[in-house]
């Protein structure tokens, strides 16, 4: 079949090229303007418990998209005019900022900080330094001693040694648009230039703004990886064809994929660059080994005697079938990501498997078709020749396949198979280390996280909602009790630095109206008292002043956690620590809802991705098994051929674990792919191996055949491509670094499985699906092989 | 042999289809649940308040907020939890020795261990329908105790805290402290400035008149006579005739050397530190000095004269309220919203809870 295919192709060459033509220039403008952006919503597993408790109340209890801004003075405390004023300038000007939520900036210059006095004249509450800044020695003095009586204040929102203050902004989620946020809070930050005064600044709007930022950095180190693909290839092949062609092929897909994707209203997230560089390298690998053969077709022909379009149409028909079996393994593989509840990787894995899919075009399809055209197939276009260089490795691949060496080989991937498994099982869900993964540690925004999080309790919130929607139960003694036993237990762990609730306002409002009496820092003992209480709290506030704590019918509160890290073993911690409790205290009236906020959200996400990773990499295995079994017509071959796939899974999922990377929302897609990734290799070298078994030769000459023809394009394609993934490092992004470097060990394990090993294992095991029935193929291959060798 | 390669065969044919079958089963039911690391708790909390402290021997014992006893038995180096039959905020204890305790606290509870702590076990208290919470408790030989609190309550118990009676009529104002004097006269400060003194060991109260109208919050005696009182506000009060007259002290204080101590956190002038709440005030009498603490890490100390003051921060950035005083050899031990060790030499350390 699949030589009619081929020669259908190449007989319709000029309409084949011209209808990919005109696609790729159809749709290259709906290429070049696909939206390159993070788009918040889609991060979240929206049927996720969590995340409906989280979109329930995120307008009342604080959304997951808090900007912390840390205003620390450099000599002596925050109660000075020049400190002072730095903190009220940021508050005022953050409320111009876009699709910020102006009821929700807080900040010693805000309305929302206050103070609750008593006097003779009964209690009055007023903010602590709004509307006008303190100026002189007494005012500072009268301000430093407000805060450290309130220890609403003090603690939350300044830090312990006085050195600095807090301002948290939360944002209108549907209006946010993170690089514009990030943009106008970093030109407002830059604007306070006032000696002796330092602003730091975190948050989700910033991190993803940052990453926004290294944008333009990200596409120039892709470029230069192309660049160096480019020369590299040119100085490896010494055609031009062998330069172009890969080339164009990982172009037009490109195009292809962006453009369809853009058309069906998928945008580009920015940190899915390592996943374009992942696929590109998959086209042009197709690429390279179809030159690879079609160069070895024309050796083949007897010069002049017979048209190159014979060595192409020969090309294209031996390859289609390991070209199309490992494009869609490689899509079926991803596609399993689509099972994900989560929005972005929905989107993403439709995107890769159209782009792997585009590949089968560009490089099974366009490349041998254009190669047909080749003028003068056996020139070069320059004279350094390092082909010797790569068929001694070659050779070396031989010798171990055949010689005794294979048992060496094949029982060090058991050992390897087995240390790297047992690594492997320390892979992390979440994030492995504190500050954020996305960046390196020394980068500003990773340094300020760590600032803030040393100075305060932490960053990073949580929200549980204690409640009904019956009016008034966050009143009641029960439910306030409950609050407070629930701090105490969520704050024994370390990383929890503090928790808030209404539960903390009114036992601190009673002190106040009991003359500052610590004895007296307790609940009312009835509803009806601890109403007064948080009456006398919101006396003189406006509406909305107590969304922190308390929604407006009074039904449902909130206990605020603020979290030192974002871990995934602090959130699983924590998470198993709420529920446990909830457990063991069952309310009478209302229920605890899980979670809210920025680690709500991450919780979520993280438990999603838990309870679908073994999920998927076992379909994606499964797929793998079948289609081989099914393209085989043997079992057998798909156990063999998930060797290469799970030797180099594994040996990448130990590097992670061993580099600290962890399974999150960003890493999840590299991995799925990944998978895909191991068997292409394989798949060539084997099938060649087939072939020529099928022809008449014997097996170590057949398994030689395969190593230099198949093999080289393996060697050539992983070194050039290893060598421009690398070249990801540099990034100023961690993320794209690490992934960089994840891709580079992918393809060095597959290629070094498919060169070693794989050859090996067909020598020692001889599976039928590859020798073939002997008795019946002999005869008709004996004679295909004398054609060939006369 | 025959039959040994059959089976061997049939085991290669059916591998593959058993490996499809286990990756279609991962595939489709197995899902991970998350499962958390075990935290341990220590003894003192972040959010504890401890209200009463009391010493014996090497042996501390701290109450708190929520129903909470700790008990360390090396001078607070380490700490352990005891159990207890309430979670009701717990004020004040006293001992009788390293076995025998008492505690009181709201809802008019008291406790009583004779098991150094083991067991803690609640006491018979008289209560009222208005308001019931008891704030201090002092015990004395042979099983005595008396214990104040909201609502004029002045109760005692002669059974090492096991059953309590009412000493007084219930009446509408808090009393913070009550102490008994070397010759037995029992004096009980409280709300409004009030002072009552017994001299028949509670028999009958009388009641004298102080010279602020603020609240009183501690009370101590140096002998049958000189005795100081402290209260809201920094007000210092003295007597030298056992407490039937007092006389305002501590102007001493005014002399500023707050200003050139560096240690002495942000107090810009002892004005600042006069006017805290004090909420405790000890004699000393190994140390031979008054020692007093209140708000925001004040604290006190005076000669046995009980007029020249000094004042200060316990550390720059202690800013920990105190309500307890307990003696130890070298210093006292203060309970609040932090634990420590307050030296003669005045150096601060806080007790972590291992």
């Amino acid at each position: 079949m699949s030589r009619n295919v081929a020669s259908w192709l190449i007989r319709f060459r000029v309409w084949v090229v011209g209808v990919i033509v005109l696609i790729t220039l159809a749709l290259s403008y709906s290429a070049f303007n696909i939206e390159v952006k993070t788009v918040f919503q889609d991060l979240l597993p929206s049927d996720h418990e969590y995340v409906k408790t989280h979109n329930k109340f995120k307008d009342t209890f604080g959304g997951s998209n808090l900007v912390t801004i840390m205003v620390e003075s450099e000599t002596g405390d925050i109660f000075q005019p020049h400190v002072l004023g730095a903190v009220d300038q940021i508050t005022r000007e953050l409320q111009k900022v876009s699709a910020v939520n102006p009821f929700q900036i807080v900040s010693l210059a805000s309305k929302k900080l206050k103070e609750v006095k008593a006097s003779t004249s009964g209690i009055e509450t007023k903010p602590l330094m709004w509307p006008e800044l303190p100026e002189t020695e007494a005012e500072l003095n009268e301000l430093r001693e407000k805060v450290l009586r309130n220890s609403l204040v003090y603690g939350p929102y300044v830090s312990g040694d006085l050195s600095s203050t807090l301002i948290t902004v939360d944002f209108i989620d549907r209006l946010l648009d993170y690089e514009t946020a990030f943009t106008e809070i970093s030109s407002l930050v830059s604007a306070i230039d006032v000696p002796g005064v330092k602003v730091r600044v975190v948050g989700d709007p910033m991190l993803y703004g940052w990453v926004n930022f290294y944008l333009p950095e990200t596409l120039n180190l892709v470029l230069m990886a192309g660049l160096i693909l480019v020369l590299m290839l040119f100085v490896i092949n010494r055609t031009w064809r062998g330069t172009i062609l890969p080339l164009i092929s990982g172009f037009v897909s490109a195009i292809w994929a962006l453009g369809i994707s853009n058309l069906i209203g998928i945008h580009f997230d920015p940190l899915v660059i390592v996943i374009a560089m992942l696929i590109t390298a998959r086209a042009v690998s197709h690429s390279v080994q179809i030159i690879t053969r079609f160069n070895e077709e024309v050796e083949k022909i007897e010069s002049g005697s017979e048209s190159v379009s014979f060595a192409a149409n020969a090309t294209l028909s031996e390859l289609l079938r390991p070209g199309i079996l490992g494009i869609a393994t490689d899509a079926c593989c991803v596609a399993v990501v689509a099972l994900s509840p989560i929005p972005l990787l929905q989107k993403l894995a439709l995107l890769a498997m159209v782009w792997v899919s585009t590949v089968a075009i560009s490089s099974i399809v366009l490349t041998p078709v254009l190669l047909s055209w080749v003028k003068h197939p056996r020139g070069y276009a320059h004279p350094i020749n390092v082909s010797w260089l790569i068929h001694r490795l070659l050779d070396l691949c031989h010798y171990v396949s055949v010689s005794k060496m294979r048992y060496v080989m094949a029982g060090w991937t058991v050992i390897v198979f087995l240390v790297c498994g047992y690594f492997a099982l320390g892979l992390k869900v979440g994030d492995a280390n504190p500050g954020s993964p996305i960046l390196w540690p020394e980068s500003k925004y990773n340094q300020d996280s760590a600032a803030i999080n040393s100075k305060f309790q932490g960053a990073d919130r949580m929200f549980i909602v204690v409640g009904e929607d019956t009016p008034d139960l966050a009143k009641t003694p029960e439910v306030l009790q409950s609050l407070q036993q629930f701090q105490r237990f969520m704050e024994v762990q370390p990383e929890v630095g503090g928790t808030l609730s209404i539960s903390d306002v009114l036992p601190s409002v009673n002190r106040t109206l009991r003359e500052g009496n610590p004895r007296y820092e307790e609940l009312g003992s009835s509803q009806d008292i601890n109403g007064e209480l948080l009456y006398m709290f919101e006396a003189g506030a406006e509406p909305g002043d107590m969304d922190r704590f308390v929604d407006t019918d009074r039904g449902n509160a909130s206990v605020t956690l603020f979290f030192r890290d974002r871990q995934g073993e602090t959130i699983r911690t924590a998470v198993a620590r709420i529920k446990e409790f909830i457990d063991q205290n069952p309310l009478a009236n209302g229920e605890y809802q899980l979670a809210g906020g920025l680690i709500g959200v991450i919780a979520a996400v993280n438990e999603v991705i838990l309870s679908g990773q073994l999920q998927s990499i076992a379909l994606a295995l499964l797929i793998l098994v079948v289609l081989c079994t099914v393209v085989y017509r043997s079992s057998m071959a798909g156990m063999f051929f998930m060797v290469p796939v799970v030797l180099s899974n594994t040996v990448t999922f130990s590097f992670m674990s061993y580099m600290g990377i962890g399974m999150n929302i960003n890493t999840v897609p590299v991995a799925a792919l990944g998978i895909g990734l191991g068997v292409d290799y394989a798949l060539y070298i084997v099938d060649r191996i087939k072939q020529e078994l099928q022809n008449g030769l014997d097996d170590r000459s057949a398994i030689e055949r395969a190593l230099h023809s198949a093999g080289k394009g393996v060697v050539i394609t992983a070194f050039v491509l290893i060598v421009s993934v690398l070249l990801v490092y540099q990034s100023s992004l961690k993320f794209q670094a690490e992934m960089g470097l994840l891709v580079a060990l992918w393809l060095t394990v597959s290629a070094f499985t498919a060169l070693f090993v794989m050859p090996a294992l067909v020598y020692i095991f001889k599976p039928a699906f590859i020798y073939g029935d002997t008795n019946s193929s002999v005869p008709v291959s004996r004679k295909t092989a004398e054609v060939i060798n006369d | 042999m025959r039959e040994m390669n059959r089976l061997v065969r049939w085991g290669i044919g059916v591998t593959p289809w058993l490996v499809i079958a286990g990756l279609l089963y991962v595939g489709l039911f197995v899902k991970p649940k998350p499962i958390g690391s075990t935290v341990i708790p220590t003894a003192i909390e972040a959010r504890d308040r401890f209200y009463g402290m009391a010493s014996v021997n090497s042996a501390l014992w701290a109450v708190g907020a929520d129903g909470k006893i700790v008990r360390s038995n090396d001078e607070g180096v380490s700490w352990s939890v005891q159990s207890v039959p309430t979670s009701s905020h717990l004020q004040d204890i006293a001992v009788w020795d390293e076995k025998r305790a008492v505690v009181v606290g709201n809802d008019g509870i008291a406790l009583f261990t004779q098991d150094g702590g083991q067991s803690w076990h609640q006491s018979d208290t008289p209560v009222n329908d208005v308001v019931n919470k008891l704030i201090d408790v002092k015990a004395f030989e042979q099983g005595e105790a008396w214990a104040v609190g909201a609502f004029g309550t002045l109760i005692v118990s002669h059974d090492y805290g096991e059953s309590w009676v009412y000493a007084r009529e219930p009446e509408d104002f808090i009393l913070n402290e009550i102490v008994k004097r070397a010759d037995g006269g029992l004096v009980a400060v409280g709300e409004f400035g009030s002072i009552l003194i017994s001299e028949n060991n509670g028999a009958d109260w009388q009641s004298v008149a102080a010279p602020v109208e603020s609240s009183l919050m501690a009370i101590d005696f140096q002998n049958e006579s000189v005795g100081i009182a402290a209260g809201l506000e920094g007000v210092l009060l003295k007597t030298v005739d056992g407490g039937f007259t007092w006389a305002r002290v501590g102007n001493a204080l005014a002399f500023p050397k707050a200003e050139t101590n560096p240690g002495i956190g942000f107090a810009s002038s002892w004005k600042d530190v006069t006017t805290e709440h004090i909420f405790s005030i000890v004699w000393h009498s190994e140390l031979n000095r008054w020692f007093g603490v209140g708000t925001k890490g004040l604290w006190l100390e005076a000669d046995p004269t009980g007029v020249a003051w000094q004042a200060g921060r316990l550390a720059p950035k202690d800013l920990a309220w105190h309500s307890s005083i307990s003696k130890v050899k070298d210093g006292v031990v203060l309970a609040g919203k932090n634990l420590g060790h307050w030296s003669e030499d005045h150096q601060w350390l806080v007790f972590q809870g291992q």
